[in-house]
């Protein structure tokens, strides 16, 4: 038995399908007619496709439905899934910002402390300029005077101030500008500045909300397959 | 609810429409998988794979034949099974006792509806058919099981195994061919009204 050429076996498997046109179909026709070979070979082609579709139908040997474990569901991002995901790196940035600008603060902010440290004498003299009026001030609030002895020697207990006189009670209330040169190279930088508490909030709430609304997200998700 | 409301619902996630899908095509998508694996337990394995993957994947329908898109999981889970066995030694054709001596006749082909004389001449024709498509090379196979077995247009096979048509026709002509020659092989073995030409005297 000689094996037909590619192009007729194409053209005989195809017309078993019906997926000649007419005129290949006619065209086959003729050849199948004029070689008996080929006529032989259609033969065989349709017995085998015909043994191939009366193959049975074997069942499914148990049902393949799937369990949530199986198929492993995620909740599907939430719409505003981009919106949270810039929210996130926008919380990280201020973040870094917060933190990561405490060591640039001090560079930038050294001036403005000599400067402070260089106005103190000026702010010394106002305040011997103003006694009267000053100590006239605190005899008002005499009341509050006893208390402010132990606050004082909270605050710096390595000072001993025996009496709360007017005088010493000013020199503790006063601005810190006062206390500052001594305690600069002891204490930390301040904890935040008002920038940096404004950074850090926006950057904490930025970060509760992404999570907030993922979390919703989540539990709407369980609770929808639960109820199924 | 019709397959197009099925199919909305599992893509939203109901994985009760899409199980209500998987019965409804499990015993197509499992004969697939087995005229081309050859082998039960790896049929089962390849629809069970193909049904994950197509819950997971099924964002990805985008409309057309819901079949042929099923049938493209299955097929693609049956190369990778067809890949991971090349890499490994070769799976028994037929199912064995537990001496590893093959079964005379099988349980698993046992059909109560037909008659014994019948019943083993489907399983001799079933025998030979697979060990025929067997000897295909994969991409033939395929081809020849989606058109023969599961009787699909060219059209639907393209689309099934991203092919252009001209090769689905050339593969088809081919593996056609190749079967011929092997199921003449069998010759006497085959039952008389199975038997092709030479082999009935013709």
């Amino acid at each position: 038995m000689t094996n037909p050429s590619l192009r007729n076996l194409k053209r005989i498997s195809a017309s078993l399908d019906g997926q000649l046109s007419r005129v290949e179909a006619a065209r086959l026709a003729s050849l199948l007619a004029a070689d008996l070979g080929l006529a032989g070979l259609r033969d065989d082609l349709e017995h085998v496709r015909s043994l191939l579709r009366r193959l049975p139908m074997r069942r499914a040997p148990h049902n393949f439905t799937l369990h949530p474990g199986m198929a492993r569901l995620r909740p599907p991002l939430p719409r505003l899934a981009p919106v949270l995901g810039y929210a996130s790196a926008l919380a990280a940035l201020l973040l870094v910002f917060t933190f990561g600008g405490r060591f640039f603060i001090p560079l930038a902010a050294a001036p403005a402390a000599y400067d402070l440290t260089a106005a103190e004498p000026a702010a010394g003299e106002a305040f011997a300029e103003e006694p009267v009026q000053e100590a006239g001030g605190l005899d008002n609030a005499a009341p509050a005077a006893p208390q402010a002895t132990p606050v004082a020697e909270d605050a710096s207990p390595e000072r001993s101030i025996p009496t709360a006189t007017p005088e010493a009670v000013m020199a503790l209330q006063a601005p810190p500008p006062s206390v500052g040169v001594e305690e600069k190279s002891l204490e930390p930088a301040p904890v935040l500045s008002p920038w940096q508490a404004g950074l850090l909030s926006a950057s904490i709430a930025l970060a509760a909300a992404a999570a907030l609304l993922r979390l919703v997200n989540i539990l709407a998700f369980r609770a929808r397959h639960r109820r199924k | 609810m019709d397959e197009t409301a099925l199919i909305r619902a599992a893509q939203r996630g109901d994985l009760e429409a899409f199980n209500r899908l998987a019965l409804a095509y499990q015993d197509m998508l499992f004969n697939t998988a087995l005229r081309i694996l050859g082998d039960d337990d790896l049929a089962a394995d390849a629809t069970q794979e193909a049904l994950i993957s197509a819950f997971r994947s099924l964002t990805s329908y985008r409309g057309g034949s819901f079949k042929a898109w099923l049938l493209r999981t299955v097929t693609n889970a049956c190369y990778d099974e067809l890949r991971r066995r090349g890499r490994r030694s070769t799976v028994p054709l037929e199912p064995a006792t537990r001496d590893d001596d093959e079964m005379e006749s099988p349980r698993w082909l046992a059909d109560p509806s037909m008659t014994p004389e019948q019943r083993m001449e489907t399983e001799e024709l079933e025998h030979a058919i697979q060990h025929c498509l067997e000897d295909l090379p994969p991409d033939f196979r395929t081809v020849v099981v989606l058109a023969d077995i599961q009787e699909l247009d060219y059209r639907e096979i393209a689309a099934v195994i991203h092919t252009p048509l001209g090769t689905i026709k050339s593969r088809l002509a081919r593996a056609r061919l190749r079967l011929r020659d092997c199921l003449q092989g069998f010759g006497e073995l085959l039952p008389a009204a199975f038997r092709l030409r030479e082999e009935r005297g013709l």
